[in-house]
């Protein structure tokens, strides 16, 4: 009877260690894993739009701005222009970024990583992602007021055409 | 014996020694075999690379190799503006050969520089040679109209890429690229799709790049 008390005793005294090194693992671990707000460059977003001569009621509106600035580039003038999707994220400095407008799906990613900034840009190593496939790599460098366009692959009855620009940049 | 300068043991293992110099030195390394041997290593070396590499010969996509070694240069130590001011026909071994002048490390350090970058280059050549060269008509285009700033490649030889910069935003035009299939939805997948998803799949992605 003594032995068992014992034992008891033992295996409660092991299950409250590894509740104790479990709740360590949940809560004191992601603390030590917190972003250090120095390693943010700025952050960057990236919009999936649809360009076509075809009315097109998929995807959302683009608004004024994008819509007046991709019909003053030749090679982007469309008719209709139709957002499908976007996505923002912070720019790490040493790190390597993702960018995924599409959401889930894997049809077109961005993935860049800063080469240096001032305090009104930064010089990007970029590389455009089809599927598995980098379809095109480019260092650039984006500046605030100056986003990067590029005319990407087709779908349906247009041209994907990929905005990225840069919405905040740090000192 | 007095021995020779470090510039002068440089020079006189580049063969640019001549007349009471080079008498010098060659009578420091006489009692000093180490040196010679050295300098026999670095010019069988230096022998064995004119044999892999034809010195005029045209790196494939030069400009974008360039600008990466570059860019790792940089990034490898100081940033300072004479490198920063190198033109884009400066070859790797000039960078890095600025770069141990200007570091005044010693004859030794300047040796392993162009070695280093020479090596460097031999990788490269030798993914160009794995992969082969894609084509004469480089995929590869600079920036063009006004303040062009920046590189563009595409790896695939079917795909062209054009870089137009103007005052309100850079453009890449990408020509030949596979379409994709109209099955694809991609309006769900960008407005509604499960963004939960993604971090997950990301770590995929990066794992296997």
């Amino acid at each position: 009877m003594r032995d068992k008390i014992k034992f008891g005793g033992e295996a409660v005294l092991g299950i409250r260690v590894m509740y104790g090194l479990v709740a360590l693992l949940v809560f004191a671990l992601p603390a030590f894993a917190q972003v250090d707000e120095r390693d943010i460059v700025g952050k960057v977003e990236a919009k999936i739009v649809y360009a076509s001569e075809v009315l097109s009621e998929e995807g959302k509106p683009i608004g004024v701005d994008l819509e007046n600035l991709l019909r003053s580039s030749p090679p982007l003038n469309f008719a209709h222009y139709r957002l499908l999707g976007s996505d923002s994220q912070p720019l790490f400095r040493s790190y390597e970024n993702w960018l995924s407008p599409l959401g889930a799906s894997k049809n077109l990613l961005i993935q860049f990583d800063s080469l240096g900034n001032d305090r009104e840009s930064v010089r990007l190593n970029l590389r455009l992602w089809q599927a598995n496939e980098v379809i095109v790599k480019s260092e650039v460098r984006l500046r605030k007021d100056k986003p990067l366009l590029i005319r990407g692959p087709r779908w349906r009855d247009g041209q994907l055409i990929v905005m990225i620009e840069l919405l905040e940049i740090g000192d | 014996m007095k021995k020779p300068s470090e510039e002068l043991i440089t020079k006189w293992m580049d063969g640019e020694l001549e007349g009471r110099q080079l008498a010098e030195v060659e009578a420091y390394a006489a009692h000093h075999p180490e040196l010679e041997e050295e300098r026999a290593w670095l010019q069988s070396t230096r022998q064995g690379l004119r044999e892999v590499f034809v010195a005029d010969a045209k790196v494939p996509h030069e400009e974008f190799f360039l600008s990466r070694i570059r860019h790792e240069i940089e990034m490898s130590g100081e940033t300072e503006e004479p490198l920063k001011q190198s033109s884009s026909s400066d070859s790797v071994v000039g960078i890095a050969e600025k770069k141990a002048a200007r570091g005044g490390g010693g004859w030794r350090r300047r040796w392993l520089m162009p070695l280093g970058a020479a090596a460097a280059a031999l990788v490269v050549g030798w993914v160009i040679g794995v992969q082969g060269p894609k084509d004469e008509t480089a995929v590869l285009a600079k920036g063009k109209g006004t303040g062009g700033e920046g590189v563009v490649y595409a790896p695939s030889l079917a795909v062209n890429a054009e870089l137009i910069d103007s005052d309100s935003a850079t453009i890449i035009v990408l020509d030949g690229l596979a379409e994709l299939p109209a099955t694809n939805n991609l309006v769900d997948a960008g407005l509604e799709g499960a963004k939960g998803n993604r971090v997950a799949w990301l770590g995929g992605e990066r794992a296997s790049d």
